[in-house]
């Protein structure tokens, strides 16, 4: 097998990669880069979001804001220590990207603009019309450019990590136009493969966030934290699952059930007037929006569509022009596949799975417990974001743990050799090729990937969806286990070797279908309610003495996942009860 | 009721097999609201696994699934079946590129284009950065706003028989990124890229035929960029006759 | 290698293919038309310097029912150049005031509205 050495090597091209090989090149500059990413990196799912970057910019807000609303926000799971490091070096990055020539909308006077997001006591949002994500990774991959160090491996399918002498050595990639696999040697791996929001049916997500990272990482012996906490958006397109950003509710949209209430108001967020007003109604955080929803539909009171129950997302009391300044995307996107004018007409809604809070474990340094392992974005588990994450922290995230990946793995290439045990890597590798030519070559198989995903999906929203009981879940980790060893008489209609996407799907398949046995086992091990995590089977409340814990998930091949627990950073914020609406306010004012 | 169908015709092309593409047609169930992506995922999911293409975000802002749909150049996630129904749609790889597979055609020049370019802000080396952000008036951003808007679907290449004739042309996306960063007030290396593009593969090959900015997706209008940068680069050739040139 | 990526080939008739390209293709065929025609204004210009006598045989010529067709399919094709340039101008010449970009449709009026005036004083008041 054909072998690249390199210092070190980036699985995944869009906010995080981006950011860290840009990192690396920067403060390293004779430190080799393979930048190896299945799409070419303006494809990558940070194109997608909408919303807006946090960072405290406004005189009267702190970073103290910043961090208290994220640790309330992720209901205390969140360490501390990082949340501070992460809210004390946000704004800097987001003037970095700006000094990239990130097209931030603006003030009047020429400084950035910010929107209210939920779940944030200041407006610090900064934002690019609505566009902001597609705005960060082009600048990010444009600036890319400039330095020779990073070496781009576009449309390379990242298989499996190598493994050896106890610290990840490389990865095996598949060239998608040939299909010709390559072996990248490396004294570092950083993932920034992204979350595993298709593993459910309902999302908003791209067809290319599919696990495969945490998959990979998984398989390595590297473990998974927190996956039992997966977000669901409030407000996606019922059929398409397109997201409406929050910012629609940022800039004044309103959400209304069938009888045209403000049913929030029902829900511990309200009194609804005045309004905008920030942390309550609809700028109260994602998880309980979306469980709102859920009661909502159980009392009726949602409306029947085509594609399932909706609620009406109003913005048409704000207007054409401010629409068409502040939320161009969204009305482009209702138009066409809604066919509503968000001017003149409320916009159908439904929550949709968003973002995987959970991840591959690092610690604040961003180092796996794999050594030579980094990960960064919505692949990893940080702890930033602990039980729920809120809008508009994670395309800071990965501009500010972005650089420490590439800070700490450049380190790390610094004080490690290329492997002299390059014979045993190969051997790893090749037994990886032989792995995937046995798929390809395979004859007898009987199943077929789209059915397998499908019923996947499908437990998945079953099972780990916004409420959940312990006999749906245990159906669902049965219903995995089973798809697990479908998954292996799975029959392949392409044995082409040229842009072979049906084995891509194959591959990534694998990894969605260990990456939700791991959201399951989580889920089901977590006997309490907490942010995203809520049961209705007897756990209906926090239980801080057991369960303010971080969960970990690790491999055992066919066997289910060992959950382990390990303790939360806990700095300065003791749990509390989170509040949002009036209540928040009294709060302030005690 | 009969479930009402329709029929895609795909151009398929296996390299390992073929010598030339031929078309291959599909009857998949008709439904209004299917984009001609749905239409295509439905076919490998359920009816031919083989079938190649590439997609992701199917929100029309990744810009990985365009192709030829009845001969003009689209994004399948955001073209719909409906306004082709009764009649069959036909499907062909984006035009004027090397066909890798079935519907997926060689990129690779345009990255290369893109980069010879310099598409990121140039500061003068003796001009230190801002601690803060540096201003920008609204004024100023809606300058070069719609220039960034660009997706990299490369629909505007299918599109340009500039491109199509000369394979070499940097063509309007590209280009429209040199200008975008050329507008930016916060840029100093328009003088760089004018070097670039003002040259028989840069910005003169284009005749202003303009369909690129008919078909773009996102009204980035790439046609007014290429027009711009060549009245800009006429300005700078005229000035650079005149005896006396400031600087260097 | 396995792969072996396939040029199509482009088909003569490519300019027939789409509007965008035959209006195209009709300016560009336009421009020969109106090369000529300006040399034929040029001789006039050298003839009336040579005298009255040169100066009317070059009118005479002009006459000719061959001159007259000539100019005829120049004055058309002229049309054809100067309304497909004047639609393609706000492109190449954008203008803002403040945060409002002057919508393409009012630059093309203007130019409309000023293309017409010259037209008008070239008829009425240079009238021989």
């Amino acid at each position: 097998m054909e072998v690249i050495k390199t210092d070190i090597a980036i699985v995944g091209a869009g906010g995080g990669g981006l950011r860290s090989a840009i990192a690396i090149a920067e403060q390293n500059p004779d430190l080799s880069i393979a930048l190896i990413s299945k799409v070419y990196p303006m494809r990558s799912h940070t194109v997608a979001a909408e919303g807006g970057a946090a960072a405290v910019a406004q005189e009267h807000d702190s970073i103290d804001y910043h961090f208290h609303d994220t640790v309330a926000g992720g209901d205390w799971l969140t360490d501390q220590d990082v949340v501070q490091y992460f809210v004390e070096h946000a704004h800097e990055e987001l003037v970095q990207l700006e000094h990239w020539g990130c097209p931030w909308s603006r003030k009047p006077d020429g400084h950035v603009n910010v929107r209210a997001f939920g779940g944030m006591k200041i407006e610090r949002t900064w934002f690019a019309a609505d566009k902001t994500g597609f705005h960060i990774l082009h600048t990010l991959f444009q600036t890319s450019m400039k330095y020779p160090s990073i070496n781009r491996f576009d449309e390379y399918f990242s298989v499996d990590l190598m493994v050896e002498d106890g610290r990840c050595q490389g990865v095996v990639a598949i060239e998608v136009s040939t299909g010709i696999m390559r072996l990248f040697l490396a004294k570092a791996v950083i993932m920034a493969t992204g979350g595993a929001g298709r593993v459910f049916r309902f999302n908003t997500n791209g067809s290319i966030v599919a696990g495969d990272g945490m998959g990979m990482a998984l398989r390595a012996g590297a473990p998974l934290r927190d996956m039992e906490f997966v977000q669901y958006h409030p407000t996606a397109l019922p059929g398409t699952g397109i997201l409406m950003t929050e910012a629609c509710r940022g800039e004044g949209g309103i959400l209304t059930n069938k009888e045209g209430h403000r049913y929030l108001q029902d829900y511990g967020m309200g009194p609804p007037d005045p309004w905008p007003r920030n942390k309550a109604m609809e700028l109260g955080p994602r998880d309980r929006i979306s469980q709102a929803f859920w009661h909502e539909r159980q009392k009726g009171n949602t409306i029947k569509m085509r594609y399932g129950d909706v609620v009406n997302l109003d913005l048409t009391h704000l207007g054409e022009k401010h629409l068409k300044e502040r939320l161009p995307f969204i009305c482009e996107l209702a138009e066409a596949y809604e066919g509503v004018n968000p001017a003149t007409t409320p916009i159908p809604v439904r929550p949709a799975v968003h973002y995987t809070m959970g991840g591959i474990k690092t610690d604040i340094t961003t180092a796996t417990p794999l050594p030579g392992l980094y990960a960064v974005g919505e692949c990893a588990s940080i702890g930033l974001h602990g039980a729920n994450r809120l809008g508009s922290n994670s395309l800071t995230e990965f501009m500010v743990f972005g650089r420490e990946a590439g800070k700490y793995a450049s380190e790390y290439a610094r004080s490690v050799d290329i492997s002299s045990n390059q014979d045993a890597i190969e051997k790893q590798a090749d037994a990886v090729e032989q792995k995937i030519m046995g798929l390809l070559k395979r004859k007898d198989g009987t199943e077929k990937i789209a059915t397998i995903r499908d019923e996947m999906t499908a437990t998945m929203e079953e099972g780990a969806g916004i409420y959940r009981l312990d006999e749906t879940m245990q159906q669902t980790c049965d219903k995995l286990d089973e798809l697990r060893e479908r998954y292996k008489k799975v029959q392949l209609d392409d044995d082409s070797s040229v842009f072979n996407t049906e084995l891509f799907r194959t591959i990534e398949l694998e990894s969605m279908l260990e990456t939700a046995r791991a959201m399951a086992h989580s889920a089901i091990n977590r006997k309490e309610s907490r942010g995203s995590h809520q049961r209705i089977d007897g756990y209906e409340t926090r239980d801080d003495e057991n369960y303010l814990k971080h969960t970990l998930a690790s491999y055992r091949g066919d066997d289910a996942p060992t959950i382990e627990y390990e303790d939360v950073c806990i700095t300065t914020s003791q749990p509390a009860e989170r509040v949002y609406g009036g209540a928040a306010e009294d709060d302030q004012d005690k | 009721m009969p479930e009402l169908t329709i029929d895609i015709e795909v151009l398929r092309y296996r390299p390992e097999t073929d010598d030339e593409p031929s078309y291959q047609t599909y009857t998949v169930p008709y439904q209004d609201d299917w984009s001609v992506l749905d239409a295509l995922n439905h076919i490998k999911d359920h009816m031919d696994g083989s079938i190649s293409y590439r997609w992701s975000c199917h929100m029309a802002v990744c810009g990985s699934c365009g192709m030829m749909i009845d001969d003009v150049p689209h994004l399948s996630c955001k073209t719909f079946l409906r306004d082709y129904y009764p009649n069959k749609v036909k499907l062909d790889p984006l035009a004027n590129f090397p066909i890798e597979r079935d519907l997926v055609v060689n990129i690779e020049g345009f990255l290369e284009k893109l980069e010879s370019v310099k598409p990121y802000l140039i500061h003068a080396p003796d001009d230190p950065l801002n601690e803060t952000e540096y201003l920008e008036t609204p004024a100023e951003l809606i300058r070069f706003k719609q220039y960034t808007m660009c997706i990299n679907c490369l629909l505007c290449y299918s599109a340009c028989p500039e491109f199509a004739l000369d394979p070499d042309f940097t063509g309007p996306a590209a280009l429209t990124l040199a200008h975008r960063y050329n507008v930016d007030a916060r840029d100093q290396g328009t003088a760089e890229r004018t070097r670039i593009m003002n040259t028989e593969k840069g910005v003169w090959p284009c005749m202003f035929v303009g369909a690129c900015s008919e078909v773009c997706p996102k009204q980035v209008d790439p046609a007014a960029a290429v027009q711009q940068i060549k009245v800009a680069s006429v300005f700078d050739w005229y000035k650079s006759l005149l005896p006396f040139q400031d600087g260097e | 290698m396995n792969r072996k990526p396939y040029i199509r080939k482009i088909p003569t008739t490519w300019w027939l293919q789409n509007g965008s390209y035959r209006a195209y293709m009709l300016r560009e065929f336009s421009s020969p038309f109106i090369a000529i025609y300006t040399g034929v204004l040029l001789v006039g210009v050298i003839r009336l310097y040579q005298g009255p006598e040169a100066y009317d045989a070059w009118l005479t010529a002009l006459q000719s029912p061959l001159s007259i067709g000539f100019s005829v399919i120049a004055l058309a094709l002229a049309l054809c150049h100067s309304l497909s340039w004047l639609k393609l101008l706000p492109q190449v010449m954008p203008i803002q005031f403040g945060e409002t970009k002057v919508p393409q449709a009012v630059l093309v009026g203007i130019h409309y509205a000023v293309f017409i005036t010259v037209l008008i004083i070239a008829i009425v008041v240079i009238k021989p």
